[in-house]
């Protein structure tokens, strides 16, 4: 599986790049490598695609792998390698901290919710924004937490499509890396923890003729819907405007 | 040296950070997630921290003391966590009915003198936990809210 992510540099050598229509970057974390965009639109002219305007190709780019069957990965193999290409710049080392950790993680988030953007509704796309931002927030994170991982957030992502609720869930994070999506209503509690590669995790509790009940259980996301079914799953995610996918 | 068990009907008081603490999706809190209760990799038992250690008039005094406590100890709650307020009775009547047998010692450490060890807690036991932050151990305050 690819990984791939972009970030705003506003200084790297002595280029000033936020003052051109190139001011943004092509990361690959594994390989500490970017591409800067103007150099992608080459690499991507070599390929056999035209050079488009800057969100065009950052859209390329980032979807490179649905689009064309190919892993982002395969696009760095292809610039580093070969006829000693110095089309690839190689940034500056970062220090590995929690507030990079966190920055890169959001970072990532917001991209893949961007790879998705059309299906969904803007008003949703915008308070996952603030959700994540409030949730990543470096003041409030438990340093021996570790981040939320992509693949879980994917997973994430997956589960409100394929769920389509009306009600935005609340968002939570495990300690070793797993997003958690809450729905709360007066008696009843679900919690549903993304696992990588679509598989989810979830407990409920609720209030039955003044007595508690719970369940728990994993499943693959394409279960959830009749796994849950039991125990009026509208209740969670039906009634509200938070939501509304087109 | 014999062990010292936290009395059942005093109770115990346990940092939620802001991660596990569960809100709707424009960040309302509204309780605990059941993953507040899970321990870490290697972590040999659950931490908390005994409620009536501190003296106080009442109940919140109590809890305001406690929580002084802890901000001033190793560890350093951040501004929008919680804790999670459950009686001991009600904790070990809920593992019990989970089939675990805890025990609640009070062991003091180097920098909170009221720590709790809940020994023999499940690592992971999702109904259990999800019973424990929806009832038992679901008393929740957040830090914010605790004077200084």
């Amino acid at each position: 599986m690819s990984l791939i992510h972009y970030e705003r540099r506003r200084n790297l050598g002595n280029t000033d790049w936020s003052k051109n229509w190139s001011s943004f970057a092509v990361m690959h974390p594994s390989y500490e490598l970017g591409i800067e965009s103007g150099r992608v639109g080459k690499l991507l002219g070599q390929l056999g695609h035209s050079e488009g305007a800057t969100n065009a190709i950052l859209d390329t780019v980032l979807n490179l792998p649905a689009a064309h069957g190919w892993w982002a990965d395969d696009v760095f193999k292809m610039a580093s390698g070969g006829t000693g290409n110095t089309e690839v710049i190689r940034f500056p080392h970062r220090e590995v901290t929690l507030e990079n950790r966190l920055y890169d993680t959001l970072a990532s988030f917001k991209v893949r919710t961007a790879q998705i953007a059309m299906h969904l509704a803007d008003g949703f796309r915008q308070r996952l924004f603030r959700q994540l931002d409030s949730l990543l927030c470096t003041e409030d994170w438990v340093v021996e937490d570790e981040p939320p991982k992509l693949a879980s957030f994917s997973t994430f992502l997956r589960l409100i499509l394929f769920l389509r609720p009306d009600v935005q869930p609340g968002l939570g994070a495990t300690q070793d890396g797993h997003l958690i999506a809450m729905w709360t209503t007066s008696s009843a509690r679900l919690s549903i923890e993304c696992l990588p590669n679509d598989q989810l995790r979830w407990v409920l509790s609720r209030c039955y003729e003044g007595s508690l009940e719970s369940a728990a259980g994993r499943c693959e996301l394409v279960r959830i819907r009749s796994v849950l079914e039991p125990y009026n799953p509208r209740a969670w995610f039906e009634h509200d405007d938070g939501l509304r996918t087109p | 040296m014999t062990t010292a068990y936290v009395p059942p009907d005093d109770s115990l008081i346990r940092n939620v950070p802001w991660a596990r603490l569960r809100k709707d999706a424009d960040d309302n809190v509204l309780g605990i997630d059941s993953a507040a209760f899970r321990l870490r990799p290697l972590e040999p038992y659950l931490s908390a921290t005994w409620l009536e250690f501190f003296a106080g008039a009442s109940k919140t005094d109590q809890m305001h003391e406690a929580v002084r406590h802890i901000r001033n100890s190793d560890f350093k709650p951040t501004a929008n966590s919680g804790f999670a307020i459950g009686k001991v009775r009600e904790i070990e009547a809920a593992c019990v009915s989970r089939s675990y047998k805890i025990r609640v010692v009070h062991e003091e450490t180097a920098d909170n003198r009221a720590h709790v060890a809940v020994r023999r807690w499940p690592e992971d036991d999702a109904v259990l936990f999800e019973e424990l932050a929806a009832g038992a151990w679901g008393d929740l305050v957040m830090n914010k809210d605790c004077p200084a």
